[in-house]
C-alpha cells in the first residue's frame, strides 16, 4: 500500500510489491525465464502470498507434492524457511526442499526493506535417491510409483547454473523494484509539489483580491478627504458673509450711537443699546475669524492627509501589481509541477 | 461728550459726535471739475448732494493714494460734508477737560483716550473747508 508519513515521505514499511513492480511485466519475465532455464518460479509478497502465477512448475510438485494437505503444508514450511534465510541475508539463498529438490529464494528489496521473494528451482543436481522419495510419498500420502516416476522427470542441472539463475532473478527483480520505488518517490514528490503550488496559487489569488480591495478603499478614502476639503472651503465662504454681516451690524450700531448722541439726554438709553449692538457685532466678527483659523488648520491637515493618502495609494497599487506578477509566475510554476506530476504518474 | 473715532491708514482720529449726521459705506463718486484738490467727488445721500473730502489730504497727509472704505457725513452750519476715511472705529465718551489745544490754537486739538493720544477734528477746523 502506498502510504505517506507525516513529513510527506513514502512509508517504506507499508510498500507492497505491486506498488513498485508492474506484476504483468514480472509475470512475462518470470514465464520466459522459467521456460528458457527450465527452472520453475513464482513470486510471493512479504506475507508469502503469491502475486504471480507459477511458471514451469513440475508435475512432481503440482500433481503430487502439493496434491495433499500434508505435502502442501510441508512445501509452505520449506518455502518459509528459504524465504527467511533470504530475508535475513538479503541475498539469494539456495536450499534443498523437504521433498529433496533444489530450490532457491531471492529477496526483492526496497533499500533494505523486504517487499517480496522470488521462489524457484524444482530441479535436481544429482540422480534422485528412490528410497527417500518413496518414504516421502508415504508420509504425505501420494502414490509411490507415480511420485518416483515424476521425480525422474525432474530437470537435472548443476549447482552453478542454479546459483546463476537465482542471481539473475535477484538482480532483475531488484532493479525493477528499485526503479519502481524511485518512480514512486518522484511521483509522490511531484504530487506534493503540485499540491503545494496550487495552495500557494490560491493564497496569492486571495491576497491579490484583498489588495485590490485595499486599493479601492484607499481610493474611497481619498475621495472622502477631498470632500472634507470642499466642505471646509464652503464653510469659509459662509464665514465671509457672516463677517460682512458683522461689519454691517457694526455700522448700524455706530449710526445708532450717533443718533442717540444727537438726541441728547433723551437718547441716553438708546445709546446703551447701540453700544450693545457694537459689542455683539465685534464678538460675531471675532468668532468668525476664529472659525476661519480653524478651517484653515483643517484644510492644512486635509492637504497633508491627501498627500499621505496619495503615497499610500501608490504603494498599494505597486503591491497589487507585484502580487499579480507573482501570481502569474506561480501559475507557470504550478503548470510545470502539474506536468511533472502527470509525467511521473504515467506508468 | 462723545466722540467718533476713525482710522486713516493706521492713524486714529476723532470727531465730535454732535457734528456727525450718519456714517455710510463707500459708494460711487461723481467727479467735480475745478474743485478744491481735497474734494474728490459728490455723493447723493438722503436727498442731499454732498461733497466728499479726501480726509488724508485735508490733514496734510502725504499719502494721496488712500483707498477709502467709509464716509462720515457731517454738518457744518448748513453745509453737509462727507469725510472719506479707511475705517470707523468706535464711539467713545470723554471728559471735555481732557481736550488740549496745541499751541493755543483751537484748530488742532488732541485728546487722551485710553492712554492713546489722538487728534480731534473740531468745528472750527472743519468750518474752514
Amino acid at each position: 500500500m502506498i502510504k505517506k508519513l507525516s513529513n510527506g515521505d513514502l512509508d517504506v514499511t507499508a510498500l507492497e510489491i505491486k506498488d513498485v513492480i508492474d506484476i504483468k511485466l514480472l509475470q512475462t519475465f518470470q514465464d520466459n525465464f522459467a521456460t528458457g532455464m527450465n527452472i520453475a518460479s513464482v513470486t510471493v509478497d512479504k506475507d508469502g502470498t503469491p502475486v504471480t502465477n507459477p511458471s514451469s512448475y513440475t508435475s512432481f510438485c503440482m500433481d503430487f507434492t502439493h496434491s495433499t494437505k500434508a505435502g502442501d503444508d510441508r512445501c509452505a514450511l520449506s518455502h518459509k524457511k528459504g524465504g527467511e534465510d533470504a530475508a535475513r541475508t538479503l541475498r539469494p539463498s539456495i536450499y534443498t526442499c523437504h521433498a529433496g529438490l533444489i530450490d532457491f529464494a531471492a529477496p526483492i528489496l526496497v533499500g533494505e526493506h523486504l517487499i517480496g521473494t522470488i521462489l524457484g528451482g524444482q530441479v535436481l543436481t544429482s540422480a534422485p535417491n528412490e528410497a527417500k522419495f518413496r518414504k516421502t510419498a508415504n508420509e504425505i500420502g501420494v502414490n509411490e510409483e507415480g511420485y518416483v516416476d515424476a521425480v525422474k522427470k525432474v530437470y537435472m542441472t548443476n549447482e552453478k547454473n542454479i546459483t546463476a539463475a537465482a542471481e539473475v532473478l535477484y538482480i532483475v527483480a531488484n532493479s525493477l523494484s528499485q526503479a519502481g520505488y524511485e518512480r514512486l518517490k518522484l511521483s509522490t514528490m511531484s504530487q506534493t509539489l503540485s499540491e503545494n503550488f496550487s495552495q500557494i496559487s490560491a493564497t496569492m489569488e486571495e491576497l491579490s483580491a484583498s489588495s485590490v480591495n485595499v486599493t479601492n478603499n484607499q481610493q474611497n478614502l481619498s475621495d472622502e478627504i477631498i470632500n472634507v476639503k470642499k466642505l471646509s472651503i464652503e464653510i469659509n465662504t459662509i464665514l465671509d458673509s457672516i463677517k460682512s454681516i458683522a461689519d454691517e451690524t457694526k455700522m448700524l450700531g455706530l449710526n445708532a450711537a450717533i443718533e442717540a448722541a444727537r438726541a441728547g439726554d433723551a437718547g441716553r438709553g438708546f445709546g446703551v443699546v447701540a453700544t450693545e449692538i457694537r459689542t455683539l457685532s465685534q464678538n460675531s466678527k471675532e468668532t468668525a475669524i476664529k472659525i476661519m483659523d480653524l478651517t484653515k488648520k483643517i484644510q492644512e491637515s486635509v492637504d497633508k492627509t491627501i498627500d499621505t493618502s496619495h503615497s499610500t495609494l501608490e504603494t498599494t497599487e505597486q503591491q497589487s501589481a507585484a502580487i499579480q506578477e507573482v501570481t502569474s509566475n506561480l501559475m507557470e510554476v504550478t503548470t510545470l509541477a502539474d506536468e511533472l506530476n502527470s509525467m511521473a504518474n504515467n506508468k | 461728550m462723545q466722540i467718533l473715532t476713525f482710522l486713516l491708514k493706521d492713524e486714529r482720529y476723532a470727531i465730535d459726535i454732535t457734528l456727525v449726521n450718519t456714517i455710510e459705506n463707500k459708494m460711487p463718486l461723481t467727479p467735480v471739475p475745478n474743485s478744491k484738490k481735497y474734494v474728490i467727488g459728490l455723493i447723493s445721500n438722503r436727498g442731499s448732494v454732498i461733497p466728499v473730502i479726501n480726509t488724508s489730504l485735508m490733514l496734510d497727509d502725504k499719502d494721496i493714494n488712500n483707498i477709502f472704505e467709509k464716509f462720515i457725513i457731517i454738518s457744518i452750519g448748513n453745509e453737509k460734508l462727507a469725510l472719506a476715511v479707511n475705517e470707523i472705529d468706535d464711539v467713545v465718551e470723554i471728559e471735555e477737560k481732557n481736550i488740549e489745544n496745541i499751541n493755543n490754537d483751537e484748530d488742532f486739538s488732541i485728546v487722551n483716550v485710553n492712554s492713546n493720544v489722538i487728534t480731534l477734528l473740531t468745528y472750527k477746523q472743519l468750518k474752514k473747508i
